[in-house]
């Protein structure tokens, strides 16, 4: 039997399983809105910290983060791990009041959140249209990586293994909406999780004869690599300061707050993620450095990943290539479900005052559609998708201020809709334009310009507001 | 409107700060070794955890 076919029996049966679980979890599934896209806050706490996990990493971490690693070493680690501590620090302080909100006000999604703690509808409907506007190049670039490692490893033509992808995604997502990617979520973070320690056992033992001799090795041949100045400061600071925000700003991850069945749940949540974070990030970066000795001159460090999966043995190959594909779906289809939700609550819902069972159709119909979107984005030309999806993560960072002014009492919802709307402009702008002032990345931009806005604007009606006040009372 | 008071948070937000503010510096400073800049981010990532737990742990 050929490794290909090996690899695609390996998918065609990862798949079934999916199927499985992705049954099970529609049998359990109720009525409703609330049941449909956030399992109506039921979710238990370890597989709401595996959803968390698989729906936080993409496949990102084991072909982008290993080449990274390959390329600026442990500043890699650094700026994964601040990440991480970022995101700990969101979910620690902000955490346990979206879960109380979320339940007292009856919130389904980010944006419902924050239109009712600003007693703003439009709010909600324009944080859904920049979500939206933003999101679909970041997914379509995950089928992009599952098309490509598919063709590279099995020999299926690109169009063919996007396709695939897409056929996966709506099965786990459309079949019983949040708990279903929920318990799909947790079959592939474990996935992720069991293939990369493996593969990471297997390369020291088999490259390096043991971590001892790797750290040696490392240390003596690679020394540079252990030098956080490998990644020029500012560059690392570029990167790590927007994705500090990641946990608010994301939608996708931002709505799992909401999820948990009670207090010590979400408590499990946030301990889990933690836990899972820091293994899954030191994983990778290891293998990163690894590479380094086993192929010391690679041009294209993206290649390293599909590189490394030639050279191990078949079995633990498609275990691997099985935990970079979960990856990729896991977070697509918690993507394209928090977006449909977005589409439904923030603005069919206040649009129309349609039943509930009028608004579950139309979230169910948003599903498929938001997920050709993005099947169709990924058939374009790789370069500019890239291109996009880079400036959506800074484009996103227009929302931080908007959930960070829910604990100042002068925060406005004038000053948070004008916030997002003139932030996110200027940061397309300067990426179409490819101006970006004093070389600062326009991500940072983003964050300093949405937040002077939020809080000039802010208090300029908080001030007027009290001049209004003190004349009525004269 | 929903308002959430700021001081409730105000005490561990702070203590974060600091400790992603050292995660951003300190290791540019030390040497480049597995007992520089590499055991900082993990020890660092493991005491923000931590610290984190303890903070969960204390909800009610």
């Amino acid at each position: 039997m050929t490794r290909s076919s090996i690899m695609l029996i390996g998918i065609f049966l990862w798949f079934l399983l999916g199927c499985v679980v992705s049954f099970s979890a529609k049998r359990k599934t109720g009525p409703g809105i609330a049941e449909y896209f956030i399992a109506n806050r039921t979710i238990g706490g370890f597989v709401a910290a595996m959803t968390y996990s698989a729906t936080t990493y993409s496949a990102f971490m084991m072909v982008g983060l290993v080449g990274m690693t390959y390329s600026f070493g442990i500043s890699t680690m650094g700026f994964e791990l601040s990440y991480l501590m970022g995101t700990i620090l969101l979910l620690v302080l902000f955490a346990p009041y979206f879960w109380s909100i979320s339940r007292k006000y009856n919130c389904i999604t980010p944006s419902e959140l924050l239109s009712k703690a600003y007693n703003s509808p439009a709010l909600g409907g324009i944080a859904t249209v920049f979500s939206l506007l933003m999101l679909i190049p970041y997914m379509s670039v995950q089928f992009t990586g599952i098309g490509y490692l598919l063709e590279t490893l099995t020999g299926i033509p690109y169009q063919f293994g996007v396709l695939l992808a897409l056929v996966i995604v709506l099965v786990f997502t459309l079949w019983a909406g949040m708990r279903s990617v929920a318990w799909t979520d947790t079959l592939q973070s474990l996935i992720m999780l069991v293939s990369s320690i493996i593969l990471l056992y297997y390369v020291m033992n088999h490259f390096f004869g043991g971590f001892t001799q790797f750290f040696q090795v490392i240390q003596v041949e690679h020394g540079d690599l252990l030098s956080a100045e490998k990644m020029p400061y500012q560059r690392f600071l570029g990167l790590t300061i927007p994705w500090l925000f990641f946990a608010l700003t994301n939608p996708q991850v931002a709505q799992r707050m909401f999820i948990s069945r009670d207090k010590k749940s979400l408590r499990t949540m946030i301990i889990g993620f933690s836990i899972f974070g820091l293994v899954y990030t030191l994983i990778v970066v290891h293998l990163g450095l690894a590479a380094r000795h086993i192929f010391p001159d690679i041009a294209n460090p993206d290649r390293i990943t599909p590189m490394l999966l030639e050279k191990i043995p078949v079995i633990l190959s498609l275990a691997v290539f099985l935990g970079i594909v979960a990856a990729s779906v896991s977070t697509v289809n918690s993507i394209i479900l928090t977006l449909s939700s977005m589409c439904t609550v923030d603005v069919y819902g206040k649009l129309f005052k349609a039943e509930e069972s009028r608004r579950l159709l139309f979230g169910k119909i948003m599903v498929p559609l938001i997920a050709f979107l993005a099947f169709f984005f990924s058939l374009g030309q790789f370069g500019i998708i890239v291109e996009l999806s880079v400036m959506s993560s800074a484009g996103l960072l227009a929302l931080a201020p908007s959930y960070f002014g829910i604990f100042w009492k002068k925060g406005d919802n004038i000053a948070s809709i004008s916030s997002i709307i003139v932030a996110g402009v200027l940061t397309i702008i300067m990426y179409f334009t490819g101006y970006f002032p004093l070389g600062v990345w326009p991500g940072a931009w983003c964050l300093l310009i949405s937040t002077a806005i939020f809080i000039i604007v802010s208090n300029l009606r908080f001030q007027g507001k009290a001049n209004t006040n003190m004349q009525a009372a004269n | 409107m929903i308002k959430i008071d700021f001081n409730i948070i105000k005490k561990p937000l702070v203590i974060f700060v600091v400790l992603i503010l050292l995660s951003l510096t300190v290791p540019y400073l030390l040497p480049a070794t597995f007992l520089g800049s590499y055991l900082f981010w993990i020890i660092l990532s493991v005491v923000v955890i931590l610290y984190g737990i303890i903070i969960v742990g204390g909800l009610k």
